[in-house]
């Protein structure tokens, strides 16, 4: 976590994710993560905006989440923002105060929570597969933009698939991944919002995204089940992780035995 | 009655005495460092190689998951809430207050009448400290002026009847000298350095580790350990080595194995279960080369040849294993079956020693069972 201090008065920018992608990319620059970045998968990241978003005067506190499955990776990311602390992200100028570590978890088996996806979920179905959710496709290779009307059952489906697919790259192989076991990832699912961000993806390149925020509730089944809802927390759930969405915190945690647990991050 | 009871008959004394087997892995971790070293090294035997995790690392393990469970624990971690350990103890101190010295004949308590006495300044205390009734503490009370001659009545520290004795590696390990640690690069990033301390981070690439740990019957009514408190052993090891190795030096640890062999006979038991235990080299990657359980197979030969020749002694077993975990017996490989609970070294436990004796432990099913709600039952 970083501690933020904002350097002059400023409006929150909703458009901060390309500088701030850019930002991590860089401090990833030459290290052996550099090559994910042009790989097409998962870039094994994830982080939250400058929270809490609202407009800030100089010197006004903020925080700023980076999680990862590896821990080298986050090293170089510390380091690097540790080097230079001046962190600009689009048009919010900030200094990084101080840094601090901790490692979230959802809970042993029996607990129940809630996750909250902090920056929005995006979901793409991809064409070939819209037919079988009976949604309309407009021709052509665009993946369609997960909307409510899709039903939960797409979305749910593609952000197993994508977590297999991280399970693949950061846990050990002999270790059962999300769709090789039973039950779901989360037992309930509550859509707090709908909304389109206009987002650059690239130098040149604007787009705009349906995104999507939810609180995902949980009971940890064992230890397996707890294992990819930690991964979730460290690689982030659905796409585009490496331009901050689906950060996922834990926002509510209630222990096996009906204690409240200790400590809950990230809010 | 032992020499330090206690006249308190809703609990149900420990009676018999217990062996411990905990085995647990590290990857990639500092599983016990040594501030000593200067370096925070991980503490390893210079002759064998060998990891060493000591008794008290764990033991803080154990208390932090009693903590977290909401047990009372006397010993509290500092970090967490320096404010518990006094309230503890000024509980003590209140119920010492509340002693009024006249209503005791010193020159004339028979047996009960002191374990009355213990009762009264010690009982509450102990049925709120759990871990003092594992592990004992060290006090001092002032009893001089009108206290005089109680001391002689009262223990000036509780010896824990649950001792683990320090545990190694069951093979050599190697330092992985050059990891890139978060926790290193944030300690001296910041400006907030601890000064004498070097935060170099370093990790073994792999431990197997074997805790061995007795429960003394004896020594149980000391501190009033039950029953109940043994039988919590079954799942505070092993949830506590999942819950409490959470920060960065320690995360990479996962509990493997746990045998709980509990003695029909008082006063006695087999000793030194852990040193059964050995690497199966035929079926293992060279040790060096061992990154990971999957890599490794326990050879439980001698372990479970000894508890067989001694079976007629044994009054039960309680065993958790991890499915990821295999081990070997003579010939034959153990592994997980199909359903959770189902291991092939329960399998062989119960060839041995017989089905009645073999009692699997379902961790989580059962931990909440043992929560303090429960046993106040």
């Amino acid at each position: 976590m970083a501690h933020l201090s904002a350097r002059a008065d400023t409006a929150y920018d909703n458009a901060y994710h390309h500088k701030l992608r850019g930002r991590l990319w860089g401090a990833l620059s030459g290290t052996e993560y550099d090559e994910r970045h042009d790989a097409n998968e998962p870039p094994g990241f994830a982080y939250s905006n400058p929270f809490p978003p609202r407009d800030m005067r100089a010197g006004d506190e903020r925080k700023l989440l980076v999680a990862a499955p590896e821990e080298p990776l986050l090293t170089h990311v510390v380091r690097d923002l540790q080097t230079e602390r001046e962190l600009n992200i689009g048009e919010m100028p900030f200094r990084v105060e101080d840094m601090s570590a901790f490692s979230p978890d959802v809970g042993e088996p029996g607990t129940r929570g809630t996750l909250e996806t902090g920056t929005g979920l995006l979901v793409r179905i991809p064409p070939w597969r819209c037919d079988e959710y009976g949604i309309d496709h407009p021709g052509g290779d665009t993946a369609v933009f997960w909307r409510p009307e899709h039903t939960t059952e797409p979305l749910l489906n593609q952000l197993e698939a994508n977590l297999d697919k991280k399970h693949g790259l950061f846990c050990p192989e002999y270790l059962p991944g999300p769709s090789d076991v039973e039950g779901e990832l989360f037992d309930s699912y509550e859509l707090i919002k709908t909304f389109a961000v206009p987002v650059q993806v690239t130098e040149r390149e604007t787009r705009t995204y349906v995104l999507s925020k939810w609180r995902f509730g949980y009971t940890v089944r064992d230890d397996d089940h707890r294992r990819h809802l930690n991964l979730a927390l460290d690689c982030g759930l659905g796409e585009r992780n490496s331009l901050g969405f689906g950060f996922v915190n834990v926002v509510e945690k209630q222990g096996p035995f009906g204690e409240p647990a200790p400590e809950v991050h990230g809010r | 009655m032992t020499e330090y009871a206690y006249a308190d008959d809703s609990y149900d004394p420990v009676e018999n005495r217990s062996e411990i087997v905990f085995c647990y892995d590290a990857v990639d971790a500092n599983p016990n460092g040594n501030p000593l070293s200067g370096s925070n090294r991980p503490r390893i035997d210079p002759r064998t190689q060998q990891a060493v995790v000591t008794d008290v690392r764990l033991k803080r393990y154990l208390r932090d998951q009693l903590d977290d469970d909401g047990h009372g624990v006397y010993v509290r971690n500092v970090k967490n809430e320096a404010g518990n350990q006094s309230e503890r103890w000024e509980l003590l101190r209140d119920r010492l207050r509340g002693l009024d010295p006249d209503e005791w004949d010193l020159g004339d308590l028979d047996e009960d009448d002191e374990a009355a006495l213990r009762e009264e300044i010690f009982g509450e205390f102990l049925d709120d400290a759990a871990d003092v009734r594992y592990f004992g503490a060290t006090m001092s009370m002032d009893l001089q002026e009108k206290y005089e001659g109680f001391e002689d009545y009262l223990p000036d520290h509780f010896t824990g009847p649950v001792q683990f004795s320090p545990a190694k590696t069951i093979h050599p390990v190697t330092e992985n000298e050059e990891y890139n640690s978060l926790t290193s690069v944030i300690a001296t990033g910041s400006d907030k350095k601890q000064g004498g301390f070097d935060l170099d981070d370093h990790r073994i690439q792999y431990g197997f580790i074997a805790f061995h740990g007795l429960v003394d019957e004896h020594g149980a009514a000391d501190t009033k350990l039950s029953r109940e408190d043994v039988k919590r052993l079954d799942t505070l090891c092993w949830r506590a080595i999942k819950n409490q190795t959470i920060s960065r030096s320690k995360v990479g640890q996962e509990p493997r194995l746990y045998l709980r062999v509990e003695y029909a006979d008082e006063g006695y038991h087999l000793g030194g279960l852990t040193r059964d235990l050995a690497v199966d080299e035929d079926r293992s990657d060279p040790i060096e080369n061992v990154r990971n359980v999957r890599d490794l197979t326990v050879d439980l030969t001698d372990l479970l040849a000894r508890l067989e020749r001694h079976a007629d002694r044994i009054d039960r077993v309680r065993v958790a294993a991890s499915n990821v975990l295999a081990a070997s017996v003579d010939d034959e490989v153990l592994t997980a079956g199909v359903d959770t609970g189902q291991h092939g070294i329960y399998d062989a436990l119960r060839e041995r020693l017989g089905d009645g004796t073999v009692d699997v432990v379902d961790v989580y099913d059962e931990a909440g069972r043992t929560k303090p709600a429960a046993a106040d039952d």
